[in-house]
Parts: C-alpha cells; sequence; structure tokens
C-alpha cells in the first residue's frame, strides 16, 4: 500500500489564476501512475496551464499537489521533463549541439553517439549539423522529441507532454508511441495533452477539463 | 540518478561561448560605435590639444559604456524567447549560479576583449601610459559590475515590450557608484594621491553586486517565466 501511495500523483482542490483570468477553481484530479493520462479540452482550458502547474514553473493558489509522495521539489525537478508545445531549442546552435547542451545541463553524460542514436531513431539524423533556424517545424518537433528517447530520461518518473503530436508525420507519431509504450512499461507516468480523438495505446486515462 | 555538475559547467560554457561567437555582430556593433564615438568626440570640441586633455580619458569612458550599454540588456533576451530559461529553470544547478555563470562568460567573452582597445585609443587621444594603465585595470573590473547591473535590469525587463527603452533607464543610476569611484582612481593618479582607496571602494561595489545580482536576477526571471 505504501508503494502505491508513493507512485501516486493528485490534485487536491486547486484553485490557479492567471492575471485577471481564473482557470482553475476545485480541480480534483487522480492520475494514472504509472499509465498515460491524456488530458483533453478546449483551446483556453488550461491545459498547459494545468502542466505548468504541476512542473512548478506555475504556483497553484490554493490546495495541494502530491507529486509521488510529497517529492521535494528540488528532486521532482530531476524527476521529470516538460516538453512544451513550442520547441526550446536555441536558434544560434545546431540540432546536435542543443541537444548535447540540454544533456549537459541536466547534469548527464553528454556524447555525440548517443545523441546521434537518439536523432536516427527519429529519422533526422542527416538534419543534425543543421542551424536550427533553418530547420523546418517538423523538423524542430522531432528534434525536442529526441529528447525523451535518451536512455536517462527512461529512468525519471513522469513526462509532460503538451500536444507532442502537432507537426508529427506518421514515422514520427508511431516512433513516438513506442517509446512512449516502453517508458511506460517501464513503470513511467505520462501526462499529454491532446486533441487527437483516436488514442492508440493500451492503458490510458482521459482527462477532461 | 547520478547527475554529474561538471558536466552542467561544461555544457552552459559552451553554449554561451557559441551563441556569442555565431552572434559576432554584438561584437562589431559595439567597436562601431566606440570607434565612431572616439572619432565624433575631437571633431566636435576642435583641434585645440588643451581641451582634449582636459576630457580625453572621459572621451574614452563614455565611447566604452555608451557601447555597452544596449548589449547589457540582452543578456536574457535571446534565451528568454526560444525556452532556454526554462531548461536553466529545470536545471539541477541553482538558477543564481548559473546567471553568476552567464555574467562571467558575457564579461569574459564580449567586455574583457574591448580592454584590448582601451590602448589604442588612448595613444590616439595623447592619454600617458600611466593613466592607461589604470583605466584598462579600472574598466576590467568596474564592468564585471556593469555585466551584474545589466543582469538585473535584462531579468527585470523580461517579458516587457519596451524593454530596450527600460533598461539604459535602469542601469545608469545603478551604475553611478561605478563611475564615481572609477574616475576617483584616474583623478588620484593624476594628482600624484594614492590611487587604491578608490580602487577598494570600486572593488568593493563590484562585490556587493556579484552577491545581490543573482538574487534579484534569479527572482525576476522566476516571475518572467511565470507569465
Amino acid at each position: 500500500m505504501a508503494s502505491r501511495l508513493k507512485d501516486n500523483m493528485i490534485l487536491k482542490n486547486i484553485s490557479l489564476t492567471r492575471g485577471l483570468k481564473t482557470i482553475f477553481s476545485s480541480l480534483n484530479i487522480e492520475f494514472l501512475c504509472p499509465g498515460l493520462n491524456i488530458i483533453k479540452g478546449e483551446n483556453g482550458s488550461g491545459k498547459t496551464s494545468l502542466l505548468m502547474m504541476i512542473s512548478t514553473l506555475l504556483q497553484e493558489d490554493r490546495g495541494t499537489i502530491i507529486r509521488f509522495g510529497k517529492l521535494k521539489k528540488n528532486d521532482w525537478l530531476n524527476e521529470h521533463i516538460l516538453i512544451k508545445q513550442n520547441s526550446s531549442l536555441s536558434d544560434e546552435l545546431t540540432i546536435e549541439e542543443n541537444l548535447k547542451i540540454w544533456c549537459g545541463l541536466k547534469g548527464w553524460d553528454f556524447n555525440t553517439d548517443k545523441i546521434e542514436k537518439s536523432l536516427k531513431n527519429f529519422g533526422i539524423l542527416k538534419y543534425k549539423n543543421f542551424l536550427v533556424s533553418e530547420c523546418s517545424s517538423g523538423i524542430k518537433k522531432k528534434a525536442e522529441l529526441s529528447k525523451l528517447n535518451f536512455d536517462e530520461s527512461f529512468k525519471l518518473k513522469c513526462w509532460l507532454l503538451d500536444e507532442p503530436l502537432n507537426h508529427l508525420d506518421e514515422n514520427g507519431k508511431l516512433f513516438l508511441k513506442k517509446i512512449m509504450d516502453k517508458f511506460i512499461n517501464m513503470n513511467g507516468t505520462i501526462l499529454q495533452t491532446s486533441h487527437e480523438k483516436k488514442i492508440n495505446h493500451k492503458n490510458f486515462k482521459i482527462i477532461k477539463l | 540518478m547520478k547527475i554529474n555538475f561538471k558536466n552542467i559547467l561544461i555544457a552552459l560554457i559552451e553554449k554561451e561561448f557559441k551563441s556569442y561567437l555565431r552572434s559576432i555582430n554584438n561584437f562589431m556593433n559595439m567597436i562601431v560605435f566606440m570607434i565612431a564615438i572616439i572619432i565624433l568626440f575631437p571633431l566636435t570640441v576642435g583641434p585645440s590639444e588643451e581641451k582634449l586633455t582636459l576630457v580625453s580619458n572621459a572621451i574614452v569612458w563614455i565611447a566604452l559604456i555608451v557601447s555597452i550599454i544596449p548589449t547589457l540588456d540582452k543578456i536574457y533576451i535571446s534565451d528568454f524567447k526560444n525556452g532556454w530559461l526554462e531548461q536553466y529553470y529545470y536545471s539541477p544547478l541553482l538558477l543564481e549560479i548559473i546567471i553568476l555563470i552567464k555574467c562571467f562568460v558575457f564579461w569574459f567573452f564580449l567586455i574583457i576583449p574591448l580592454t584590448i582597445f582601451i590602448p589604442i585609443f588612448s595613444i590616439l587621444l595623447n592619454i600617458p601610459f600611466l593613466i592607461i594603465f589604470w583605466n584598462i585595470i579600472i574598466f576590467a573590473i568596474g564592468s564585471l559590475g556593469f555585466c551584474l547591473i545589466g543582469s538585473i535590469c535584462s531579468s527585470l525587463t523580461l517579458g516587457t515590450k519596451s524593454n530596450n527603452l527600460i533598461s539604459p533607464l535602469l542601469i545608469l543610476p545603478l551604475a553611478i557608484p561605478i563611475f564615481i569611484f572609477g574616475n576617483g582612481v584616474v583623478e588620484a593618479v593624476k594628482s600624484n594621491y594614492d590611487p587604491l582607496p578608490n580602487l577598494y571602494l570600486l572593488i568593493t561595489v563590484c562585490l556587493i553586486l556579484l552577491i545581490i545580482s543573482p538574487l534579484i536576477s534569479s527572482y525576476s526571471i522566476k516571475i518572467a517565466l511565470t507569465k
């Protein structure tokens, strides 16, 4: 029972305001852990804000968020990845450099083979030396999602993915599904916002905002 | 999971270095601006050598400061726009330390190379060698203070639309102590007094900024990220 509680992610009576807009009031959610949680809602319903709040970037006004048995903030920051809708890659650097430096910033080992392997799986190895400013949105998205394909990423507790399927082609979607399934099988929890109607995963929970 | 802090430092310095190297036009803008001021000033003051000797040191300082200020508010803006500031926030290293490293790298790669130009311009303006020597020392120390002030102002104006208008207004009043003590050193050397007391005060100002700047900057960056 204790271990089950430790793996829970629960939002209790959460209220959040941004500026003058109230985004949530008294929100209660229990996420499926481990498993895939698909957050659905209309535009502006607060899907991205929810992910940002869970990742501590936004501070809730009221309520409690239990992140895997009340993990400390610093431990939680090292135990999850947030992939936002817009790419967070530096335009002045190449795709390879971006990923290498990102791994370094996380305190992970970075070597060229590891980056190349991840890019190859997403089918964008030939773009590794392109500056990000020269790449299309699809390639940027794939480069961004390559961050999930490192060995260290699978050891994390949680992935927060904000509309990861945007700009992706069929091969990209298939490979993303493959790594998401692999992560869930390794006891990982995924919180994904999506507008897609068809869901190809077996074990998932839909959360409507 | 094992976190390698050495990797974080290497990655951070590598990113900053490559970014500055690829946006070399910022550095070139600073130099061109500086040369323009140095050339235009004597033309407006007139050919009198006496007048020029009186203001020559001030010209070099004004040229350096005015060319640096526009770049100071750009310390965080590109990282903010392309989402890297968020990545810094998620890094296991404290945001304050990351800011400190960013300021040092900015100072080392963008400002310190400018000191090479001090002797060249000083010779053109007929400034004595002893003053040139002291100018280089004061500028090397004082410019670190400028970078730290720039870090505060740049982070405070993140997310505002007219940040390039507000930043210089914020930077100049905070930079006054550096001007006063920096000029104090040169005046002391000119009048054959001991320049060290003013130099120590200048170092003190920089040390105080070294402590408060990362704290204020990280706080305002966190506010900007949540908007």
